[in-house]
């Protein structure tokens, strides 16, 4: 029978990752004490733990919301790119905007927002904008009953 | 402390945490928990040697919280506390950099920090080579000399390394709490020093 050759970087890694699991199970007082021996004050190293992990979430939350913030920007923009026809007297464009929720009553129910429902307080500037996102929402809604929704 | 079996990582988008519900599980953990991430954080990159250069502990800590809000390693807050699941994923990271770093090529930073700036899932990848396999022998030797001259720390070691926790090891070797403690106190400060070949 030949001895099997030992595998020395297992071995290692087994020693160091044993030691590392012990952690664990270490009691809080030994831990506090092993942060002394390093010359370190346990109670600013634990506040510099949660300090380091709170700026890693906020710039997570902030990269999020960067993404988030990009993308809204290039909808909009496809959204205004898209060849419209729209009618030029603000009366006219009201006039479509309600046909649009009248003939929809689900964008009302479900897609607007309140300030939007209430499209009788926009300012003339912006009802072009508005007859845009309507318009694209009945485009976006006929895709996907036309196809299915998008798969995440 | 026996780890439990690995399970899917995949958590329904509605049971996984918000960045928002990880800032508050942040900030309600106590301060003995904090020190104990920043301790398990540190033992699992002393473990690593030299695959470690450019990613310390509070890189694998960082990472750990990056990887929970960009929802590559989602919290699934119904099924494991916080504190639990920051330690599955540094223990995780830390393997996955042990796997990839498992040779002796030395590092520049910028082979280790790639376009995500994420220095432990850009860690380059080698295959184990003889020098690495003679630099483990000598340090296995190093421990092994040095450890042996104490027979409880050596009792110790073989316990952990066999996956026997703290009550195990106390109870089949009749040693004192405070004996195993004092012991895995001088093993934690030495073993890591051993193996870099210091004393």
């Amino acid at each position: 029978m030949t001895d099997k050759p030992r595998d020395y970087e297992q071995e290692l890694a087994d020693i160091l990752n044993a030691l590392a699991e012990s952690t664990l199970e270490m009691s809080d007082e030994e831990i506090e004490l092993e942060i002394r021996e390093e010359g370190l004050d346990p109670q600013i190293v634990a506040e510099h733990v949660r300090e380091i992990l709170k700026n890693t979430v906020k710039s997570c939350q902030q990269r999020l919301l960067i993404e988030a913030e990009q993308e809204y920007e290039k909808r909009i923009s496809a959204m205004k790119g898209a060849d419209y026809s729209l009618p030029e007297s603000p009366k006219a464009q009201r006039d479509l905007i309600t046909s649009i929720l009248a003939s929809n009553p689900q964008l009302v129910r479900g897609l607007l927002t309140a300030q939007s429902r209430d499209f009788n307080s926009l300012p003339d500037e912006d009802l072009p904008a508005f007859v845009i996102q309507l318009m694209s929402l009945i485009e976006a809604r006929d895709i996907i009953e036309e196809e299915g929704a998008p798969e995440e | 402390m026996k780890r439990s079996k690995k399970s899917p990582r995949r958590v329904p988008a509605e049971e996984a945490a918000s960045p928002d519900e990880v800032m508050a599980a942040l900030s309600s953990l106590s301060p003995d928990q904090c020190l104990r991430l920043e301790r398990y954080a540190q033992s699992r990159v002393g473990s690593l040697g030299r695959g470690s250069l450019s990613c310390d502990a509070r890189a694998l800590l960082c990472e750990a919280i990056r990887a929970t809000c960009e929802g590559k390693r989602s919290w699934h807050k119904t099924s494991v506390d916080f504190f639990g699941h920051l330690i599955g994923v540094i223990r995780s990271k830390s393997s996955h950099l042990h796997r990839k770093s498992a040779s002796n090529k030395t590092y520049l930073e910028s082979d280790v920090i790639g376009e995500s700036g994420s220095p432990v899932e850009n860690s380059p990848s080698q295959a184990p080579n003889q020098e690495a396999t003679l630099l483990a022998n000598e340090a296995v030797e190093r421990i092994e000399r040095a450890v042996g001259e104490r027979p409880i720390a050596w009792i110790v070691m073989e316990g952990l390394r066999d996956g026997w926790n703290r009550a195990e090891i106390i109870k089949e070797f009749q040693i004192s709490g405070t004996e195993y403690d004092s012991n895995l106190r001088w093993l934690r400060r030495t073993v890591p020093k051993l193996r870099e070949g210091k004393s």
